[in-house]
């Protein structure tokens, strides 16, 4: 049945649906995600793509963004940032990592990722 | 951007064609998680891990989004069984949570109706059965036809089209109103 063809009600229904999914994290993030999943806690794994979905959302400030254009550092540094030991960096992910048992701060070393914000991590 | 290099586990796979049904693939995680996003994120990470190891393999047999939601869907009724066992059920949420999410502003640029009707619209939605459920959310949000809602389901073309039809006209007597049509009340 084509779009066109659905009565109003399910043309709602269809509408409904797609504003409850929001938007996906990106692929390669999620992907990368994926691959890193023997080395991670599920709640890690799972702040790391809450990170990409901030990014998504503009969330982020521009000069992490501005940091590397490639989403899957991206998603990374997010991650990082919302664990800064210092807290200067919180951003709205802070309340996801809260409940999901990040209340000390977790360092996180990402092969073949180098971090321009470790020396402020440690 | 996503490889054309076939995936280890998956020798019929790329991360181009994977990366190409992704969006669907989450939007159907949702639907499978019945609206909780953080779980639906879990569960296609999952799906990716199973995709990358091999644990799940595309055989070429049904189309790439035919197959991936089928393993989307196995996998979040799996996680669903473990929660039902481990008693950690979270309730769906009710119609008021539901408006509270909605936000017509924000479903691809799209005029849709009003916030209040998606929350009624999803509170009477996740009543139906699961089967009808699925069926519709198939049908209507992601473009499947009948027959490949039902492959997707494991079921019988004749079996899917009794769920979509039971389906279709639960939703409409529980809504009381055909949205949209010239005359329906508010």
């Amino acid at each position: 049945m084509s779009t066109t063809q659905q009565p109003a009600l399910e043309q709602a229904l269809a509408a409904a649906l797609r504003a409850r999914a929001g938007q996906p994290p990106r692929f390669q993030v999620a992907l990368h995600a994926a691959r890193m999943q023997p080395a991670r806690p599920p709640a890690l794994r799972q702040a790391l793509l809450a990170g990409c979905v901030l990014a998504m959302a503009g969330s982020l400030a521009a000069s992490w963004r501005a940091v590397s254009a490639d989403v899957q550092l991206a998603g990374d540094m997010a991650l990082a940032r919302s664990l800064s030991p210092e807290r200067q960096w919180r951003t709205p992910s802070d309340a996801l990592l809260d409940a999901h048992g990040f209340h000390t701060p977790v360092i996180v070393e990402l092969p073949g990722i180098e971090n321009p914000f470790k020396e402020s991590l440690l | 951007m996503p490889g054309q290099a076939t995936l280890p586990g998956n020798p019929l796979l790329t991360e181009q064609a994977l990366a190409e049904v992704h969006a669907q693939c989450h939007a159907w995680a949702v639907d499978c998680c019945r609206g909780r996003r953080e779980e639906a994120l879990e569960v296609l990470q999952t799906a990716y891990i199973h995709v990358l190891e091999g644990r799940a393999r595309f055989d070429g047999r049904s189309s790439l989004r035919t197959w991936m939601f089928a393993v989307v869907r196995n996998l979040a009724r799996s996680r669903w069984r473990r929660q039902l066992l481990g008693r950690r059920i979270e309730l769906p949420l009710d119609g008021a949570a539901w408006e509270a999410i909605a936000d017509p502003a924000t479903v691809h640029g799209e005029h849709v109706e009003s916030a209040a009707t998606h929350g009624r619209l999803l509170a009477a939605f996740e009543a139906l059965p699961a089967r009808q459920r699925e069926v519709l959310a198939l049908v209507f949000a992601h473009d499947h036809s009948i027959e490949q809602a039902a492959a997707v389901l494991g079921l019988a073309v004749g079996t899917a089209r009794t769920h979509y039809e039971r389906g279709k006209q639960a939703l409409r007597q529980r809504m009381g109103v055909v949205v949209g049509a010239p005359g329906a009340t508010p």
